[in-house]
Parts: C-alpha cells; sequence; structure tokens
C-alpha cells in the first residue's frame, strides 16, 4: 500500500524544480491537474503487477511447500523402505551364517550319505610324482556331530518365525537330525547311514528335556555376576610334594 | 470516558505484545521449540567377530521389545464382522500374538497385570524382528510402542562359545573374546533431534540435528573356523569314549598364532540360560594343572642347551629310585635298563629324567621353565586367564626337587603348553601367543598394538635335536604310536599325569595328553589334546590323547594344504650297550 501512495511522489518533485528555475526567468501559469492526467498516473497496471506478484508468490511459497512436505514424505517412505531391506539382509544373511557353519555343513553331509576323506593324496606339480598315503573312507572314518546344543528349542524357534515373518522358505533348524524317521526314511538306501543317524539323533533327543526344563533366567543371572569369580578358584593349586 | 477506557485497554494489549514480542521474546520461543523438539537414541551396532578367513563368528542382529501401556490398550476398538467393537486388552493380545507368531496367553496376562497396577509400562515380547514388529505397528492397536534391542548371534554355536563368550541381558559382555576386545567391539550410540507435531509426526520444515551413532569395530582372530569346529567335535567325541571329565584342544602355528582352540563340554552362548556354569570358561585359558611327562621337554631342552648331555647320553635306569625319602616309580614295571637321553624320552622314564635332570642345578631349571612361560601369562588378557603354579625354586620341597623336571608339582594351562612345543617348533625362538589378528571396520584390519617381542629360548641345534627325540616318541619304540599320521613326521610328546583334584583337595585320577608338531622338519602346526580324568579304557596320553592329536593333525595338514613330508626321521638310538660306551 506504501508503494501505491508514494508513487505520484516523483511527478510532484519533477513539476516543482522547473518552478524553481522559472523564478528567475517567467513563471508559468499554474493549473489544476486535470481528472486525464492524473488517469495516467493513477497506476492500475502496477497494482495489478503488485497483485500477480503477490498471488503469484503465495502460490509459489505453496508449492514450494507441498513439494518439500511431499518429498519429506519420499524421505520417510525410502528410509522405511532401506530399513526394511537392511532387516531383511541382515536376517537373510544371518540365516546363511548359520547354515553354513561346519556342523551344519557336516549333518548335511551326513545325511546325505556322505563321508569325510580319510588321508589324501597330493601329486607334485613339477615332476608329477604322487605324494602321500590314501585310504579309502569307509565306516571307520564317518563322524558323529557333537557340537549341537542340546538345547535347540528356543533358537530353532525363533529362526522359524524370523524366517515365516520375512515369507523365506528355510531348511528345518538344527538339529538337523532330530526326527529318527525322516532320516532313516530319507536314507533309507543306505541302511548303515540310517542306522548311525538314528544313534546320534537319539542322543540329542534324550538329553533336550531335561535341559531345556532347567534353563531359567535367574540361572543366567547368577552366572554372568560370577563368572569372573568362578575362573579364580578354578584354577588349581597342586599339592607339590605328592607324586607317585 | 470511553476514549479513555479503550485507550487503557489498547495499552494493555500493547504492553502485553511489548513484553511477549520484545523482552521476553527468547525465553517463550525457546519454550515452545522445546516442547516441539524431541530426541531419540539410535543404537550403534556392536562389531563382529571373524576368523582367520572373514567367517562370522559373532554378529549382532537388530531387535525390537514390544512395549505396552495398558491402561491405553483397554479402548483398542476394532471392525468386527463389519461393526467397531472395543475387543479390549484380549483382542490386542491375539493380535500382537498373530502377528508376532507366539502364544497370546502370556501377553493377555502381562497386560492384564499391568491394568490392575495401572502400570504404563510393560514388556510384551522381548527380541522380536523388526519385520514382527511392523506387523504389530500396522494393527495401530493404541498403547503399543516399541524399543530397539539387539541380540546377539553366534552362527557356530558350541564349537566357539567358550573362547567367544557371551551378551547378557543387559548387553554386558561375559567372558571370552566379547570381553576382552569390548573397547573395540562396543559401539558409541548416535542422537537425532527433530521438530514433532502434536499428532506426532515429524515436522518437515523444522529444526533436525544428527549426531550419527558409532558403530563399534570389528574383530578378527587368527582361528581357523573349520579347524575350531572339527577339534571341538573331535573332542566331544574322544571325551565321551574316554568317559573324561573333560577336554581341550589348543591348535597353533609356530609363530604362536592361535588356529583352534577347544574346550568341551561347552555351552550354546545363543542360549545362555541353558549353560552350565562350570562350561563357561576357555579351559585352555582357565584351567591349570599339572601337564606330566610333556613337562620333560623343558628339562632335556635345559640339558641339551646347558652342555650337560647330548641325545645319546647314557642313563642306567634302575626299577625304583629314592630320593628325598620318596620312592618313585616309572609307568612300566621294569628292571635295569640302559637307555640313552633320547630313549628315555622315547619311554617316558621318570626315573631316567630324574638322574638325567639332576646334573642341572634347580635355579637353572626354573630359569629355563619361566623362559618357556610357566608361570605367566599369555599376555593376550584374556578374561580369566590363569598364569599356571610355578612357585619359586628357593621354595621347591626337597621331592618337588626331583618332580618338577618330569611336570609334577608344577601347573600350567594347555596355552602354556602348546606354546613350549611350538618355541621348539619355531627352531628354539619363542613368539608371543596371538588370537587377535586384526581390529577395523568392514574387512579392512588393522594388527592391534602389541608390546610383546619374540625371545630365544634355546639355539636351533638344540631345537632339531629335541624334534628328533620326540620324532622316538612316535616311533615303534616310543610310548605313542597312535598320534602318527600317515604320510606326515610327527614329533610330540605323550603325557599322564597324577591329576590334583581342586574340590577334593587331593589327587585324583590322571590327566592323558599329547602334543605335537608335524611336519617334524618343517612344523606347520603344533596340536596339543589334554583329556581331564579319563575313565573309561586306559588313561595313558599315548592311548587316550594320540589318536585325537592324528585325527586333528592330519585334518589341519589336509585343510592348510601342507604336502606329505615323508616318514618319519630314523630316531636317535633308544639304548646303549653298556660295555661300549663305558667311560675309560
Amino acid at each position: 500500500m506504501s508503494q501505491l501512495t508514494a508513487l505520484p511522489r516523483p511527478t510532484a518533485k519533477s513539476t516543482r524544480l522547473p518552478k524553481r528555475a522559472a523564478t528567475t526567468t517567467s513563471r508559468p501559469s499554474l493549473r489544476v491537474v486535470q481528472h486525464q492526467d492524473a488517469a495516467e498516473h493513477s497506476g492500475v497496471g502496477f497494482v495489478l503487477l503488485c497483485v500477480f506478484l503477490l498471488v503469484g508468490g503465495l502460490i509459489a511459497l505453496l508449492l514450494l511447500n507441498t513439494s518439500r512436505a511431499q518429498q519429506s514424505f519420499a524421505i520417510d517412505k525410502l528410509q522405511a523402505k532401506s530399513a526394511n531391506l537392511t532387516d531383511q539382509q541382515q536376517a537373510i544373511s544371518s540365516q546363511l551364517d548359520d547354515l553354513a557353519a561346519p556342523q551344519q555343513l557336516a549333518l548335511r553331509a551326513q545325511q546325505l550319505g556322505l563321508e569325510p576323506a580319510k588321508n589324501v593324496k597330493y601329486v607334485r606339480k613339477a615332476d608329477g610324482k604322487v605324494l602321500g598315503v590314501a585310504k579309502a573312507s569307509g565306516a571307520q572314518s564317518a563322524f558323529t556331530v557333537g557340537t549341537l546344543p542340546s538345547t535347540p528349542a528356543s533358537r530353532a524357534a525363533d529362526a522359524t518365525t524370523s524366517a515365516a515373518s520375512l515369507g523365506l522358505v528355510i531348511t528345518k533348524p538344527k538339529p538337523a537330525t532330530k526326527d529318527p524317521k525322516a532320516a532313516a526314511k530319507s536314507d533309507s538306501k543306505n541302511a548303515k547311514n540310517a542306522k548311525k543317524d538314528k544313534t546320534t539323533s537319539g542322543k540329542s533327543a534324550a538329553t533336550s528335556p531335561a535341559k531345556s526344563a532347567a534353563s531359567t533366567k535367574q540361572q543366567t543371572e547368577k552366572k554372568t555376576g560370577n563368572a569372573d569369580k568362578a575362573k579364580a578358584t578354578s584354577t588349581s593349586t597342586p599339592k607339590p610334594t605328592t607324586t607317585r | 470516558m470511553l476514549l479513555v477506557a479503550t485507550l487503557f485497554i489498547f495499552s494493555l494489549f500493547a504492553a502485553q505484545l511489548l513484553r511477549i514480542q520484545g523482552f521476553d521474546a527468547q525465553s517463550v520461543s525457546a519454550q515452545a521449540l522445546k516442547s516441539r523438539l524431541h530426541t531419540s537414541s539410535v543404537p550403534a551396532q556392536r562389531g563382529s567377530i571373524v576368523d582367520a578367513n572373514g567367517t562370522v563368528l559373532a554378529a549382532s542382529l537388530d531387535r525390537v521389545n514390544i512395549v505396552g501401556d495398558a491402561t491405553a490398550t483397554v479402548v483398542y476398538k476394532k471392525r468386527v464382522d463389519g461393526q467397531v467393537r472395543t475387543v479390549g486388552l484380549a483382542g490386542a493380545a491375539t493380535d500382537i500374538a498373530n502377528a508376532v507368531g507366539v502364544q497370546p496367553q502370556p501377553i493377555l496376562t502381562a497386560l492384564q497385570q499391568a491394568e490392575k497396577k495401572g502400570s504404563q509400562f510393560t514388556y510384551l515380547a522381548k527380541n522380536v524382528t523388526p519385520a514382527q514388529w511392523k506387523a504389530v505397528q500396522d494393527l495401530q492397536i493404541p498403547g503399543i510402542s516399541s524399543e530397539a534391542s539387539s541380540e546377539r548371534d553366534y552362527p557356530q554355536g558350541t564349537s566357539l562359545a567358550p573362547l567367544l563368550g557371551w551378551i547378557d541381558a543387559s548387553g554386558q559382555p561375559g567372558g571370552g573374546v566379547e570381553q576382552l576386545e569390548q573397547k573395540a567391539l562396543n559401539g558409541k550410540p548416535g542422537k537425532h533431534v527433530y521438530e514433532q507435531a502434536p499428532d506426532g509426526t515429524t515436522i518437515a520444515s523444522g529444526d533436525n540435528k544428527d549426531t550419527p551413532a558409532v558403530d563399534g569395530k570389528n574383530v578378527q582372530l587368527t582361528i581357523d573356523n573349520d579347524l575350531q569346529w572339527y577339534s571341538q567335535n573331535a573332542l566331544a567325541e574322544a571325551v565321551k569314549k574316554a568317559g573324561a571329565l573333560s577336554g581341550e584342544i589348543v591348535v597353533m602355528d609356530p609363530k604362536q598364532n592361535l588356529k583352534a582352540v577347544a574346550s568341551y563340554p561347552s555351552f550354546d552362548n545363543n542360549n545362555i540360560a541353558s549353560a552350565g556354569s562350570s562350561d563357561l570358561q576357555s579351559r585352555p585359558f582357565t584351567d591349570a594343572y599339572e601337564p606330566g611327562s610333556t613337562g620333560k621337554i623343558i628339562t632335556m631342552s635345559a640339558l641339551l642347551q646347558e652342555g650337560k648331555a647330548t641325545p645319546a647320553s647314557p642313563v642306567v635306569v634302575p626299577p625304583t629310585l629314592t630320593r628325598a625319602g620318596t620312592t618313585f616309580h616309572d609307568a612300566e614295571v621294569h628292571g635295569t635298563e640302559n637307555l640313552t637321553l633320547a630313549g628315555v624320552l622315547a619311554q617316558s622314564s621318570n626315573i631316567g629324567t630324574m638322574l638325567a635332570g639332576s646334573k642341572l642345578p634347580s635355579s637353572t631349571i626354573y630359569e629355563y621353565m619361566q623362559k618357556f612361560g610357566l608361570g605367566q601369562t599369555s599376555g593376550i588378557g584374556f578374561p580369566g586367564e590363569s598364569d599356571g603354579v610355578l612357585t619359586p625354586f628357593q621354595k621347591w620341597s626337597d621331592t618337588q626337587k626331583y618332580t618338577v623336571l618330569f611336570g609334577q608339582g608344577v601347573a600350567a594351562t594347555g596355552i602354556q603348553e602348546a606354546s613350549i612345543f611350538a618355541t621348539i617348533a619355531n627352531g628354539g625362538v619363542k613368539e608371543p601367543t596371538k588370537l587377535v589378528s586384526g581390529i577395523g571396520t568392514g574387512n579392512d584390519f588393522t594388527k592391534p598394538a602389541d608390546d610383546r617381542s619374540s625371545q630365544r629360548v634355546v639355539s636351533s641345534s638344540v631345537a632339531t635335536q629335541i624334534t628328533k627325540m620326540m620324532e622316538g616318541v612316535v616311533s615303534g619304540d616310543g610310548t605313542a604310536k597312535a598320534a602318527l599320521v600317515p604320510g606326515y613326521s610327527i614329533a610330540g610328546k605323550t603325557g599322564t599325569a597324577n591329576r590334583y583334584d581342586p574340590k577334593l583337595g587331593r589327587y585324583d585320577g590322571y590327566t592323558a595328553s599329547f602334543i605335537g608338531f608335524a611336519p617334524a622338519s618343517n612344523p606347520r602346526y603344533i596340536v596339543a589334546v589334554t583329556l581331564q580324568r579319563p575313565t573309561k579304557g586306559s588313561i595313558y596320553g599315548g592311548d587316550v590323547a594320540a589318536p585325537v592329536f592324528s585325527q586333528v593333525m592330519s585334518y589341519a595338514l589336509k585343510n592348510g594344504g601342507v604336502p606329505p613330508s615323508g616318514k618319519q626321521a630314523t630316531p636317535y638310538p633308544l639304548t646303549f650297550q653298556p660295555e661300549k660306551s663305558r667311560k675309560p
């Protein structure tokens, strides 16, 4: 508004200037500003320009804010997606680590009827000489997997639920030979292997319920607290005099 | 009048305006900002532990704890059969349980108890996956929120648990590498500061300030995961077969990089609640025991290094020997034998070792024991590591002066024992034992600072002689033929010691061990197998531990791609003809 009112001033000034100069020479006659003259300077175009700028500015601001908000939503969406993908990646790579553990591979190999190579021969590249002693693998070279946790319940359940929530298909969690029937069925042709699986699975099944029943939270706390002290007492101080 | 009143009121407005906008402007705007600003903690991820080949041994996974405000959840409304109904706590519990995939009853009980007490904070489910939480979040149940958490995953389970340790419920490390490298593994949580609208959405144009979380560093161990599992598995079978109390296997290279540290019985560090308290420790580090005949290596090394004997030195071994009022026997009853020093070691004669070793003063024996690393920890700083028991020679009793010569009356850990053999395998130079090979981010590891240095204990020619004497142990006349690995030359020593039981306060049962390295000519691996108190079958290291050594060593050599080195070297003569060697 102030711009609009201020505008006519320069015209007033310009009319005044020649007036001062004219004091020495001839004084022009004053006249009342006609309506037509005033109309020339009333600035309708200018008002329109201002209104246009104002409205334009507001619209621009609105658009900018809208797009900013929109981008913020887009960022949120992408961040959520990224987090989701990170979670998936983490879950899958953790599953891979679990499945790639040597004991899991050994169990799978055992199920497929594979046996570890006992001794291998080497061929020296330089002269083609065969080095070492090789023996055929047989019943004696087979091993049992004795490193399975005796309480697989919680871990197995966790793996299954996380897999289910991700819509993934995973192979049966450990212990893989828990079900003697399944092991026997898969290896029905190889009677020897089936027998072996049965013996290992029998053992793990026998030990698991007793231990899992004993697992209480208090035990953990007690353990973690006393771990260091337990160590200190576990080192023996032998009586040096006794011998045989 | 009206004008005055109007002016008065307006002047009040003006004054207030001036106060708010002028004088108190700062504090008022600060107050406003404070009501919008929210801070959330950005959890830092704990570093992973990987083996020498980069296999993941321990990793942290993002988890979420589901938290409930029962007083808000009571009004849970849901569209059932086209009608909006209040389903309350029971409905919420069922929906959450379905989304997570657990039984609804424990959740319902927790909610009901919380409501009774008017509690606004109850854990409904702990350590669910982010995906499970998202399913719960999508239900939009009032009063249900989340809390960031994390879970430690140990893919190798029992095979490495005692060595790695565990993380307890409060996120603190318990034992093992987790505790040893806590400083490197533990990250620093960050902060996310943002402006929030009353409805909980973030104000896009508001102030955002982030202090990013600093994740923990990854730690790489010298351990070979495959060898570790193989050792653990072989150990588990051997302990069960021998009816032993416990067992341990240490595998290292001559530079004393630990390749496997197995301890059985073990536990599952994924499920620490199920662990037995005596199984939490990594026995090769924490348990000291009297090594027995494997300790003869120190006596033999000292004798050769001090020039008091050679491998061919004659030793006339009587059936029994009385010293300091105690009569000593050998493991097997025998008549008077004419053994060489090599023969004394090969047949593991206590009497022979006493006779030969008594040429050295106690101070010298003690000095060599210290040089070989007895009586001090490895310097790794492993939690609870024992330094063994080595009393100063001035305090040795009269019998102890003799028993220390064959490894009784002195206690050592599995790591210390393996280190003695590694020193011989390394040409007489003792390298510091190493477990952590690098610390860094991603796969970019830098070697940790180490102020320990290598030290020469015996000359390389003595080391070669001792090696050849130990090859005699595994030969036809030695005590440990079962330790042989076809195609490779093996040097090693059996040990069958009286086992001191700290619980009983007396000697009870035996410690059976075999420690050796291969190939003898160019050693690549040192394997130490120890079984405590074997009860089924034999109690001798040569029968109980040597076969396990053979299994683990042959796998280690195969796994390491070590070409066959050929047969055992022809051993030193183990006996002598009395006429020939009689001194003029």
